[in-house]
Order: C-alpha cells, then sequence, then structure tokens
C-alpha cells in the first residue's frame, strides 16, 4: 500500500507535467473551472498511469518515460471523452458519439470548442506515440465506443429498460459497466504493450470491469442525482453486491498473474480504490451526491 | 499561459494534427476517409476469436460462446502454442503456422502514401506553390541545388535511378489501381491525373 501512496504522488507530478502545458494552451478555462474539473483529470490520469504501471510490468515490459506519457494522455483523453458524455446533457453526448464516430470510421473530427481541440490534440499525440492501426488497439478502442454508446442509450431511453425483468436490467446494466471500463484498459495496455498476452489481457479486463462497479458505487448518489442508471445503484445491497464482486475479481487477478511485485501493486491500488470509493459512497449519503468532489 | 503568466506555444505536430482535419473541404472525390481506425469488418473475418470476459479463445462462431461474451470478443488471426491452454474445449482451435497478416505491411505503406496525394493532391500542390515561393522555399532550393552540384556522375544516376524506379512504381499501382476499380477513371469519372497533367477541379 505504501507503494502505491508513493508512485501516486510520483505521477501526480508526471501527468501534471504532461498535460498542464496542454491544457494551458488549448482550453485554459479548464484550469479556472470552478468544478476542479482540471484536478478530476489529472486525478484520473494518475490513477491511469499506475494501472498502466502495473498492466506494463506485469507483462514483463519496463515502465519507461514514453510508457507513463502514454498512460498520462490516455486518462487526459478519457476524462475529456467522459466529460462531452456527461456533462452537456442528451443532445450534446449524442453529436458527440456521432462525431467521434466518424472520426474511427473516417479518421474525421470537427473541432468546435477549446475543450474538443484539447481532446483533439491529445489523442493525435497519443496516437502517434504507438502504431494506433495494431489490430488489438484498433478492435478496443471500437468496442469501447460501442460500450459507451451503449451507455449513453441506457441512460437517455431508460424506459425501455424498464420494461424488462429486473433481473435482465440488472444484467444489461451489470454488463454495460463491465464493457466501459473492461474495454478502457484494455486500450490503455494495448497503447502500453500491443503484443500483451491473451491471458493477461482477460485479467487486465477483469480488473478494468471491477474498477467501473467501484466507481459507480462511489458515484452512486451523483448518478442518482442526474438520474442515470448504473447496475450498482439499481442493486438493493450494494455494498455487500460490490465486497463479492471485489472478493472475486481480485481472486481471478491473484490467481491469474504470476506472484510478484507488479501483480501486488494491481491488487493494492485495486483494494485502495475500493476502500477510498465505499468511504466516498458514506461521504455523499451524508452531503447528498455531488459529482465534483475531488477524490484521490 | 505558462507559470510566469505567459501562454504556451503550440507544438508543431499539434499544429499539423489540426490542420489534417481542416483537409475535409479540401480532398478530391468527396469524403473519403483520412484514417480508419475501425476494424470491424477485418475482425468479423479473423479465424479465431477471443472472450476476454471468459478467457476462452474460439474458432470464428463457435456456439459456446456466451452470449454475454459478445461484446467483448476480439478477433485473432494467429495462436501461439503457450495460447492452447485457453483453447475452447468444443471448437479446439490449434496453434497457426505461416504467413501472417503483417506480410503486406510495406505494400500497404506505400499504398497509403500515394493515397495521400490522390486524395489531397491540389492542396498538397497549392501549399507546394505557396510554399516554393516563401523565404524558406527559396532557401531549401538553393540548398538543393547546392547539394546536386556537388553530386558526382555516380551519384546522379543513383539518384535518377531511385527517383525513375519510384515514379514508375507509382504509375504502376495507379495503373493496376484504375483497373481494379473498373477500367479508365478519365472515361467520364473523375481523373486521377488529366491528359494535360492537371487535375480537373470538381
Amino acid at each position: 500500500m505504501q507503494r502505491v501512496d508513493e508512485l501516486t504522488q510520483r505521477y501526480r507530478k508526471k501527468v501534471v507535467g504532461t498535460l498542464e502545458p496542454l491544457v494551458r494552451c488549448y482550453c485554459p478555462a479548464l484550469l479556472g473551472n470552478s468544478n476542479n474539473q482540471y484536478r478530476k483529470m489529472v486525478e484520473l490520469s494518475t490513477k491511469m498511469t499506475l494501472v498502466g504501471h502495473a498492466s506494463t510490468e506485469s507483462a514483463g515490459e519496463s515502465y519507461d518515460t514514453r510508457r507513463r506519457t502514454i498512460a498520462s494522455l490516455f486518462g487526459g483523453c478519457c476524462f475529456l471523452a467522459d466529460s462531452f458524455i456527461d456533462d452537456f446533457g442528451e443532445k450534446a453526448a449524442r453529436d458527440y458519439l456521432a462525431r467521434f464516430e466518424l472520426l474511427l470510421t473516417k479518421g474525421w473530427f470537427e473541432v468546435r470548442t477549446d475543450r474538443e481541440k484539447l481532446f483533439y490534440v491529445i489523442l493525435a499525440r497519443l496516437f502517434t506515440e504507438r502504431d494506433v492501426l495494431h489490430p488489438t488497439l484498433r478492435q478496443a478502442i471500437w468496442l469501447l465506443y460501442e460500450a459507451q454508446k451503449r451507455d449513453v442509450e441506457l441512460r437517455f431511453r431508460s424506459r425501455s429498460l424498464r420494461r424488462l425483468p429486473r433481473r435482465k436490467q440488472l444484467a444489461v446494466l451489470r454488463q454495460c459497466a463491465r464493457d466501459r471500463s473492461g474495454h478502457a484498459i484494455t486500450v490503455l495496455s494495448a497503447f502500453l504493450v500491443p503484443e500483451l498476452p491473451l491471458a493477461y489481457r482477460s485479467l487486465i479486463f477483469t480488473a478494468g470491469a471491477l474498477i467501473m462497479h467501484i466507481d459507480d458505487h462511489g458515484d452512486c448518489y451523483a448518478d442518482l442525482l442526474d438520474r442515470r442508471i448504473t447496475y450498482m445503484n439499481q442493486v438493493k445491497q450494494p455494498a455487500r453486491v460490490l465486497r463479492r464482486i471485489f472478493l472475486a475479481h481480485v481472486g481471478r487477478i491473484a490467481r491469474g498473474l504470476p506472484l510478484g511485485a507488479e501483480r501486488d501493486l494491481l491488487i493494492a491500488f485495486l483494494f485502495r480504490y475500493y476502500i477510498t470509493r465505499l468511504a466516498k459512497h458514506k461521504e455523499q449519503r451524508k452531503h447528498g451526491g455531488t459529482a465534483w468532489a475531488v477524490y484521490e | 499561459m505558462s507559470r510566469n503568466g505567459r501562454r504556451e506555444r503550440p507544438k508543431l505536430g499539434d499544429q499539423l494534427a489540426l490542420a489534417a482535419q481542416q483537409l475535409r473541404g479540401a480532398q478530391e472525390g468527396g469524403d473519403r476517409p483520412l484514417l480508419r481506425i475501425d476494424y470491424r469488418e477485418e475482425a468479423a473475418k479473423a479465424p479465431y476469436q477471443f472472450d476476454s470476459v471468459q478467457e476462452r479463445l474460439h474458432r470464428r462462431g463457435c456456439r459456446s460462446i456466451p452470449k454475454s461474451s459478445r461484446s467483448a470478443l476480439y478477433g485473432m488471426w494467429q495462436v501461439g502454442p503457450e495460447e492452447r491452454k485457453l483453447a475452447c474445449p468444443q471448437c479446439r482451435p490449434e496453434p497457426t503456422k505461416g504467413k501472417t497478416r503483417e506480410d503486406s505491411f510495406p505494400t500497404d505503406l506505400l499504398y497509403g502514401l500515394l493515397s495521400i496525394f490522390d486524395q489531397f493532391g491540389n492542396a498538397l500542390r497549392e501549399r507546394g506553390r505557396e510554399y516554393r515561393k516563401s523565404r524558406q522555399g527559396r532557401q531549401l532550393r538553393a540548398d538543393l541545388d547546392q547539394m546536386l552540384e556537388s553530386f558526382g556522375g555516380r551519384e546522379r544516376d543513383m539518384l535518377d535511378i531511385v527517383v525513375s524506379a519510384f515514379d514508375g512504381m507509382a504509375r504502376t499501382i495507379r495503373d493496376l489501381d484504375n483497373r481494379l476499380n473498373g477500367g479508365d477513371r478519365r472515361n467520364g469519372s473523375p481523373s486521377r491525373n488529366g491528359a494535360n497533367g492537371s487535375r480537373r477541379q470538381k
């Protein structure tokens, strides 16, 4: 756990060094944003950099400067993409998805705002760091996009979900959460180690799915306030369910990855994330959900 | 702005990436792709599929792939011996030998280069004309002339061979591409390189 703390401090500085000049150059308004968006971006990116460390070294590769930069850029990219989907309403979310689909299918992206310019520049830098046409990476990016699209559909078309039997509803929501973060972490891993062994790829996907459930539990009240339904805010005993998921997923990761510091680092990170999001959930229950509190 | 209050300078690579998006209106032949990341078509034809939820490797279309895994399947073209332990016991994918998908890489690269000239020929030509007139362009011209003067006969011959080989290859690929696309495009459809050597404006 101490190593997680040390690396978090170190990587936060690295993330700031990578992202802050870009933010200052292309979207300076983000720095003065009253909702702490820049700080949230840095925290998400730090998390990605740490997960990237564990997945790279688990595959026997060294987590060098280039890979740390890739992870920092990827975190920035994820934060901005999530904000386009989450923060500007249904029309903006759908519009972004349509334009992102055009980017993936034809390479064209119409930049309309400074935030979009920042997103596109980060994306372009990410694409030049690694062969973006690697088959695994291309598939992971597309599958992540499809998962995001399904998530948006569920959010804005929840009536059709409500018509399903409860058990089926929960299965759909759980699968959606699994895919969103499972494919996101697969994209990150494919950027870091394109030839990641298949067995590790599945374990990394498992870690991603777990991160999403933990995240959704932490954001439970903020999501309910935004009328966003997730698996974790629909189950009857969320803390108990999350504990079960955590033990099952971490157990699988522990059995699958070779013994070593990298495996321990990933598990320690997941444990720390779990504990802090349980605390966030309790705190938000007291104070009401606000999506803009910054958590490490 | 930087820490001391100055605005950061944009990097050339970022500016190029942003400028590339402005080429959308400058391209020939409608809304053609600049870069396709979407890999669904190829992945659907891959001989193997990896279920990243169940950690299971299948032959394409195996009936034992769970429905809940369909959104997490990755197309695979090769199976290594170390992946045998992940093989589905129903369809039993075997380790592969022989040619990989990557064998066509150099040809793909050449096609890629030619497609950029083809797609953005007009825009590139305009930029080239502007650049030729600029101070940097004139300087480059002077440098090139100086470099050519310093070449001996043998080096000049080598350069001629390289240039004519590239030109010949480009012409061959273009002719082949034209034939594959249904014959001579000059006959009623947009010309890639008109009879007088200039491109037709759309």
